[in-house]
């Protein structure tokens, strides 16, 4: 009998005829790790919520099947006591903080169970060590970075002293050390506690930490298994819509030309030895160095054209902060797809902002097509320079598809056919069209992203900025924003992309620069960047794991640069 | 808004029990209620600040707090010595016969003159006393504080939580405007006052859906945590009534009925 038994469980959320669970069935054992992954949508949040009886209970709905945790029925139980049992901690850190000091905050939940004061005083100390807090108790919560606050949010869960702990989407806000430091406390946790884990999860650090991985899609599970197993099963993964490690995408590509492999490895080392393996087989024939072209096009405007966007001397402060940029000199040209990587705090935001006005320099001078930011609104420069927020729910607010995207185009007072005229294109580009007449709210996530994309581009505007377009997002929805950001490079605009994500940096930026403490620390051609994880490493970023592979195989001849799947595919199968 | 925040120290009035700082602040709000004579108002007045510079906090932080203190007073200032009626005129300032209830003339009287001194000091008093409450006195003792007096705790609790929730959703208006602003929304700047309101629906709109869905996901975060599992709850913060304390309220509550009865039979503390 496991920690936790889910029978049949169908779920629909109030006034939804549309299930959101389907028959859902799950069994899993006091300590395991298990990570639940699907497409947006899928029910993996629902799914979470039904293991503390947050449904139903507090949100309603009707509900059919059985929940067992830890030997009490969710519906028979009441929502306090199931919340000694299990833990949660969701993905925004800002909604689930609420108190004014960390040590306040967690002791919430044992002040809630009318816990005797001692006790409470000692689950705090003990929940605050566990989660590497010593030290931040009289801070206020809201002045923490991301990750601190999800190491608050951890805490406060793990003081009700639960068996399970359920995290939903915990790194998503986070950066890869923030990342890094959850996913290391969660193994820990795991250890010396024995706490079983349910990881609602997108990132492939935390496939590798698993010991099985549930695929969902709809509303029902699909695959179910220990995570090599599963991303073995190539046609689930992509059912639903999951992006598998990137070296097992590198194995489905090698299966698709005949290789026969029954266990898709999911970490560099194993993908190495099957590798060495197969390039061993060849070690008679040239092995032979193929040139890496640039599989990316590189604008042929190039370096002797004119800068589209200038920093000289750029240095911005914050009005009674940091310092969050000093000295910025930089030139980005007509058609480079551009990405901007570093830590938190680094000053990538802040050099978005500059570049279309928001932020103004403290010192020194920005210019956009040659014109002075400082002699510009915000609004004149937005007739050049789009910015794709991340949060789509920030801007949204008309009733319809049609006049969310018309916005733009109103307020730079252009006249009603050509605002028709863009609104379609725009609309057609990210394939909403045929949803032109439905309300915002209606569209899923991942389709009101693509709305505020389109709202973007209604704008015509020459020059791009994308900030952090991937995350939180299923695979499907990625590569239809890349794909996309791709071709508009391609149209000749100029693409600038600030992301946490190193596949993608890869795979679409030709040119990356690093930024660290306001500063650059690296600018060049992203093979030239990446090609220096040392470096990287001092602004807390990591190379994606195909080069990590590139790295284990240099001496069979793997060329260093390689960056991507593809490039690894093309060298192993000869071309 | 740093009228709410809280800076801690280790003075006396730190160190009082937030009971006893209600009980002062009643006091307070009473006494500043029953004199009008500006005499005892600017006793209140001098012994608050007295207190504000005792509890070392930097003013420097309550600038804009004052400057906007400073205009109300001159404002409510002026409103007593043109509006106020009374017999010993010092000024009469002809105007034209049309504006109604003056006959003519700003009469500008001394019990005019008093009166705004007086109102302009009870102002002072009532502004100045609040903050010095909730700028000594962490939170969580606030909210056990109203607690201990019989409010139920799901109401400070709201209470509290809303307030801390304050600077996030400025965060949230900042992010949207900014978002607005770089699809060429200026609609705010310009325009008749009609359309200025209506420009404001692409900022009220996103903001209250997200305050929404803030409050959504806070409930089922508290929820998750137990909040409401029972009746009652305990606490991590204790309020313990000291010597101090007690002495303070008794001399305070001593105080202010003597107050009250002398206003009440030989009209202490006002203009007769």
């Amino acid at each position: 009998m496991g920690i936790i038994e889910i029978r049949n469980l169908t779920y629909n959320y109030p006034q939804s005829d549309q299930p959101a669970l389907r028959e859902v069935s799950l069994t899993v054992n006091e300590g395991e790790i298990v990570v639940l992954m699907g497409h947006t949508g899928c029910g993996k949040s629902t799914l979470c919520l039904a293991l503390n009886g947050i449904i139903p209970h507090a949100i309603g709905g009707s509900f059919s099947g059985e929940v067992v945790v830890d030997g009490l029925n969710t519906l028979e139980s009441t929502i306090p006591e199931l919340a000694s049992r299990v833990g949660m901690v969701f993905q925004n850190p800002e909604t689930q903080l609420f108190s004014a000091r960390v040590i306040s905050e967690v002791a919430f939940g044992p002040e809630n169970l009318a816990l005797p004061r001692e006790e409470i005083i000692e689950r705090v100390k003990w929940a605050i060590e566990a989660t590497r807090l010593r030290g931040y108790e009289d801070r206020p919560p809201m002045s923490l970075s991301g990750g601190e606050k999800q190491q608050v949010a951890l805490a406060s869960a793990l003081a009700m002293r639960p068996k399970i702990l359920v995290l939903d989407e915990p790194t998503s806000e986070l950066d890869p050390a923030g990342t890094y430091r959850i996913f290391s406390m969660v193994k820990e946790m795991r250890e010396k506690f024995g706490i079983t884990f349910i990881i609602v999860e997108h990132k492939e650090e935390a496939v590798k930490m698993a010991d099985r991985v549930v695929l969902m899609k709809d509303g029902m599970v699909i695959c179910d298994g220990d995570p090599r197993t599963v991303f073995s099963n190539i046609k689930a993964v992509s059912e639903c819509m999951v992006r598998p490690p990137q070296v097992s995408q590198l194995f489905y590509l090698l299966s698709n030309s005949g290789l026969n492999i029954e266990k898709i490895p999911i970490t560099h080392e194993e993908a190495a030895r099957v590798i060495r393996g197969i390039l061993e087989k060849r070690s008679g024939e040239d092995l032979g160095r193929i040139r890496l072209k640039e599989h990316r096009e590189i604008s042929t405007a190039g370096k002797n054209s004119k800068p589209v966007i200038e920093f000289l001397n750029v240095s911005y402060q914050y009005r009674n902060g940091p310092m969050a940029i000093r000295d910025l000199n930089l030139k980005i040209y007509e058609g480079e797809f551009v990405a901007v990587i570093g830590h938190n705090g680094s000053g990538k935001t802040t050099m978005m902002k500059l570049i279309n006005g928001l932020l103004l320099p403290t010192k020194g001078d920005v210019l956009v097509n040659s014109l002075n930011t400082k002699d510009l609104t915000v609004s004149e420069m937005a007739k050049t320079v789009g910015y794709i927020f991340q949060n789509p729910d920030h801007q949204i607010f008309s009733f319809t598809v049609w006049d969310e995207v018309a916005f733009g185009p109103k307020n730079l007072d252009l006249p009603p056919e050509e605002v028709e005229s863009r609104v379609k294109e725009a609309l057609k580009i990210v394939g909403l069209w045929e949803m032109r007449e439905r309300h915002p709210f209606t569209l899923s996530r991942g389709q009101r992203q693509r709305l505020a994309v389109a709202s973007v581009l209604a704008m015509h505007p020459k020059i791009i900025i994308l900030d952090e377009p991937t995350t939180g997002q299923d695979e499907v929805a990625i590569n239809q924003i890349m794909t996309l950001v791709d071709r508009l490079r391609r149209e000749g605009r100029t693409i600038i992309m600030v992301t946490h994500d190193m596949s993608i940096v890869t795979k679409y930026a030709e040119r990356t620069i690093v930024l660290r403490k306001g500063e650059v620390l690296m600018d060049g051609p992203t093979r030239d960047v990446f090609l220096k994880p040392e470096v990287l490493r001092e602004s807390l970023v990591d190379v994606p794991p195909i080069m990590k592979l590139a790295g284990e195989l240099s001496n069979y001849g793997v060329p260093k640069g390689i960056l991507t799947v593809e490039e690894m595919y093309n060298f192993i199968v000869g071309r | 808004m740093s009228l709410i925040k809280y800076y801690p120290g280790d003075t006396f009035f730190h160190k009082l029990d937030p009971r006893t700082k209600m009980v002062w602040l009643i006091s307070i709000f009473i006494l500043a209620f029953i004199f009008t004579n500006p005499v005892h108002t600017a006793v209140l007045f001098i012994i608050l600040l007295a207190l504000w510079v005792f509890i070392k906090i930097p003013f420097r932080e309550m600038k804009l707090f004052f400057k906007a203190l400073t205009l109300i007073s001159i404002f409510t200032f002026f409103i007593q010595l043109i509006f106020y009626p009374g017999s010993r005129i010092m000024f009469k300032i002809p105007i034209p016969t049309w504006i109604p209830y003056f006959e003519g003339a700003l009469k500008l009287t001394e019990e005019g003159l008093i009166m705004g001194i007086s109102m302009v000091l009870r102002l002072f008093v009532i502004v100045l006393s609040m903050p010095l409450v909730t700028m000594t006195t962490s939170i969580e003792k606030l909210v056990l504080g109203l607690i201990r007096f019989k409010m139920p705790y799901e109401v400070a609790f709201a209470t509290t939580t809303a307030l801390n929730m304050v600077p996030s959703l400025q965060d949230d208006a900042r992010m949207i405007m900014e978002a607005q602003k770089a699809r060429a929304f200026t609609a705010i700047e310009k325009g008749s006052l009609k359309e200025k309101i209506k420009a404001y629906v692409p900022l009220i709109i996103p903001l209250m859906v997200g305050a929404m869905r803030k409050g959504q996901q806070l409930e089922i975060a508290m929820e998750s945590r137990a909040f409401g599992a029972y009746k009652t709850r305990t606490y991590l913060t204790e309020l313990k009534m000291s010597k101090t304390d007690y002495i303070t309220i008794v001399l305070l509550l001593t105080i202010t009925f003597a107050c009250i009865i002398l206003r009440v039979t030989i009209g202490f503390g006002t203009l007769e």
